[in-house]
């Protein structure tokens, strides 16, 4: 049962018991009043009468005194009085005991009028002193109706005696019980209600509780538990859910985090295990030594450009380096390149030197000339022109590298900048691709935080650009010089 | 689990509280059943025919058997009796009593005749007022009455006399005691009683004492007799409690060569009788005046007349007429 209905239910149903209880208390009480009112109004009225006929005489006997009209008005009125009480006797129901007796009553009543009318006619008539006997008739008529009231009154209160000694009793009683009664229904209405309030505010009081436990960090509090199918038991299997999927989120949470940060130790690793070792480096330099001894300076230098590339590829990844740096590097690259290729291809640079200031990951722009070497120029026989170009723009310098080899298809180049996906492998080639490109990309991301860094434009047979955005906010600490040599 | 112990708690205050609840129903219904009680017995009467029988006096047995009597012809007939009367023999009660009902405006009257001119008189008005009016175990000749039923005093006396000169062994000296010197059956029995007497030789009435229709007085009444005529041979008592009354007399005076003769079957007089302290009583038929007067009512009632007086028989009551089972009724 929801709360709602219980309330609606069982508040109404108190009031409700209540009153009826009252009401049932007052009904009796009223039964109790109605018994006295059964007798006394009999016994009120015989009463009245006796009282009356008195009184009338007494009208009677003043007329008699000095025969004026007001007495005479006056004994009508009081006549009138006692017939009207004579006819709320006839029309009074009467008990066994005393039925004969009020007939009787009644008749010495209508006795008493007629001779009182009698006595009127004698002193109408002016006769004769006739109406004195008369007056004694009525006189002494008046004396039994008093008796006969009293009579009356007795035999009805006797009657009624042992009626009224039960009643007594077991009114008694009954005050007993009705006090006991309302001692009972207070004490059970306020346990009542006490129960009822206790049925809402316990699993306040348990939610109110557990919530504050958790806002205090306590995510392992156990929620409250509410067996009741009500609001109260719903809102404590929410609380508990919601609880439970909070726990389960920072779960998930920790776990992305872990996640991540093994994903960039990885990758670091791998970067570096792409790189030479220091062995190569060392013997380059030899190699470089060696040739200059043999007078093969050619060799030598290329041998230097070399151990210098290697040297620029042995540092620390970790560490930022300025675009000139990287310029430098990407220069020493070409060199042993076009060792290589000749004549068959140009190196053509056009650098804005304000802009060579700015800090980048180490290695942005080699790989990406290595992967225009690579997959733009190695095909071409002739005419092949790499072109690195770096300006300021305003808040940005714009780091653009184009060829005019092969370019690649769409979906290649789709999947270069899906750099968080799976390197993608160019079967045709036999030969990884996009590694060391989407590698830059990532870095850059990680290192400004940012994902539109990095634009690619290319279509298959009309070359290749790579255009970056180096932000210069914040990153640019002027001339940068290279420490680690060596 | 506390809201277990909160509903059996609960449960059980509630279950004292039924309990309570249902006591106070009970009392109340009883008081309600006694109420019900109260105003169903109420009388609805108003066709029956009122009779008042205003008796010599109220606890009297002898009136009391003739209200019975009454009682049990008014419920065949369809009337109500009321019975009256002064708690001790009181003419002027009775009188007032007479007045007083007349003021009450019955249908019928039964009276005991009483001699006295105002009684008449009144009588006289009540049948004026169209009250039918008969006298019972007295009657009143004088007045208007409308009927007498009762026992012929006169012969009931003459009977007497012919019981107590019946034997002539008990030759002698009478003494009589009656009710009342103004009582008019009295009055009568006596001269019933006188009149077989003074035809008897050898019997002689030497003292008429009234007992006031006390067994006390009659007891003191015998003793002073039997101290001024100690040549006494037999006491006639002429009112119920005469005989028992003088019996105890004569214990008083220590005389057992008595004979006593009374009226009338009061338990002590059949007790007396059985152990031979009193020779015979003559018995009335109180039940039966009762009955006839009110039967007569009837015919009166319904247009029909009668003759002036009805006269109901009496017994002689002796040892050798009381069945052993009968001495106390």
């Amino acid at each position: 049962m929801n709360i709602r209905r219980m309330l609606f239910i069982f508040i109404p149903a108190l009031v409700i018991l209540n009153n009826s209880i009252a009401f049932f208390i007052f009904q009796s009480g009223r039964t109790v009043q109605m018994s006295y009112n059964v007798a006394l109004e009999r016994v009120l009225l015989y009463k009245q009468i006796a009282g009356q006929t008195e009184g009338n005489l007494r009208a009677l006997n003043l007329y008699l005194t000095d025969r004026s009209q007001s007495r005479h008005s006056e004994y009508l009125r009081q006549r009138d009085i006692l017939s009207g009480l004579r006819g709320s006797l006839s029309a009074q129901e009467t008990i066994q005991a005393t039925g004969g007796a009020v007939r009787n009553y009644r008749n010495m009543i209508d006795t008493f009028i007629a001779q009182e009318e009698a006595v009127l006619r004698a002193v109408a008539s002016q006769s004769s002193l006739s109406y004195v006997a008369l007056y004694e008739e009525a006189e002494k008529t008046a004396g039994f109706i008093q008796e006969e009231g009293h009579q009356l009154v007795d035999t009805e209160l006797s009657f009624y005696q042992p009626f009224y000694r039960q009643i007594l009793v077991h009114t008694d009683v009954m005050n007993k019980w009705g006090v006991a009664i309302y001692i009972l229904n207070t004490l059970l209405s306020v346990a009542f209600a006490y129960w009822i309030s206790l049925g809402i505010s316990r699993p306040i009081k348990q939610l109110v509780q557990a919530a504050k436990k958790i806002s205090y960090g306590n995510l392992q509090a156990a929620p409250p538990r509410i067996g009741a199918h009500n609001e109260f038991g719903i809102l404590s299997e929410a609380f508990g859910r919601m609880q439970d999927n909070l726990k389960e989120l920072i779960a998930r949470d920790k776990e992305s985090l872990e996640k991540d940060r093994l994903v960039k130790e990885l990758e670091l690793k791998a970067l570096q295990n792409q790189m030479n070792p220091h062995f190569l480096f060392n013997t380059l330099n030899v190699l470089s030594k060696l040739a200059l001894l043999e007078g093969a300076e050619k060799t030598s230098d290329l041998t230097v450009s070399m151990s210098n590339l290697l040297r620029y590829n042995l540092r620390k990844l970790d560490r930022p380096v300025t675009l000139r740096d990287e310029v430098n590097h990407a220069k020493e690259y070409f060199v042993i390149q076009q060792a290589r290729f000749n004549d068959r291809i140009r190196f053509v640079t056009e650098i804005d030197e304000a802009a060579l200031n700015v800090h980048v990951p180490t290695l942005t722009l080699q790989p990406i000339l290595e992967n225009a070497f690579v997959h733009g120029i190695e095909g071409k026989e002739e005419g092949a022109v790499i072109r690195l170009t770096i300006e300021r723009l305003q808040d940005t310098v714009r780091v653009a590298i184009s060829d005019n080899g092969f370019g690649m298809s769409e979906e290649v180049r789709e999947s270069l900048l899906r750099f968080d996906a799976e390197p993608v492998f160019m079967q045709d080639r036999g030969q990884s691709t996009g590694l060391g490109t989407r590698n830059v990309f990532k870095r850059l991301e990680l290192f400004y935080g940012r994902r539109d860094l990095v634009e690619i434009d290319s279509k298959p047979g009309r070359g290749t650009t790579v255009i970056m955005r180096i932000p210069c906010t914040g990153k640019e600490g002027g001339d940068v010089s290279d420490t680690d040599r060596g | 689990m506390s809201n277990r112990k909160w509903t059996v708690g609960l449960s059980a205050i509630f279950l004292v509280f039924c309990y309570f609840l249902v006591q106070f129903l009970s009392s109340t219904i009883t008081i309600e059943r006694l109420v019900q009680q109260m105003q169903q017995s109420k009388a609805d009467n108003r066709n029956v025919k009122h009779v008042v029988l205003i008796s010599q006096e109220l606890d009297n047995p002898y009136w009391r058997t003739m209200q019975k009597g009454a009682e049990e012809a008014a419920a065949k007939m369809g009337m109500e009796i009321e019975y009256t009367g002064p708690i001790r023999i009181n003419p002027a009660e009775q009188l007032k009593l007479l007045e007083k009902s007349i003021a009450a405006r019955p249908d019928a009257l039964l009276v005991q005749g009483v001699k006295d001119r105002q009684y008449d008189v009144l009588i006289g008005q009540a049948i004026d007022e169209g009250i039918k009016v008969i006298t019972v175990d007295t009657d009143s000749p004088d007045s208007r009455r409308l009927a007498y039923v009762g026992t012929d005093n006169r012969e009931a006396g003459r009977r007497m006399g012919e019981l107590v000169a019946g034997d002539s062994s008990w030759k002698g000296s009478i003494g009589v005691i009656i009710g009342s010197e103004l009582a008019e059956n009295q009055l009568q029995r006596l001269e019933g009683f006188r009149s077989v007497i003074d035809k008897t030789a050898g019997f002689q009435i030497v003292d008429v004492r009234s007992s006031n229709i006390s067994r006390f007085q009659a007891a003191g009444q015998t003793e002073a007799m039997l101290s001024q005529y100690p040549g006494i041979r037999t006491i006639v008592g002429f009112s119920a409690w005469d005989a028992v009354g003088a019996v105890e007399g004569m214990k008083a005076k220590n005389r057992a060569d008595i004979r006593v003769f009374g009226f009338d079957d009061l338990g002590e007089t059949r007790q007396a009788i059985a152990g031979g302290a009193i020779m015979a009583s003559v018995v009335q038929q109180p039940s039966e005046i009762g009955y006839s007067s009110v039967s007569l009512l009837h015919q009166y009632f319904n247009g029909g007349s009668s003759p002036a007086k009805q006269y109901t028989a009496t017994e002689i009551l002796d040892a050798s007429r009381l069945k052993p089972g009968e001495v106390h009724r």
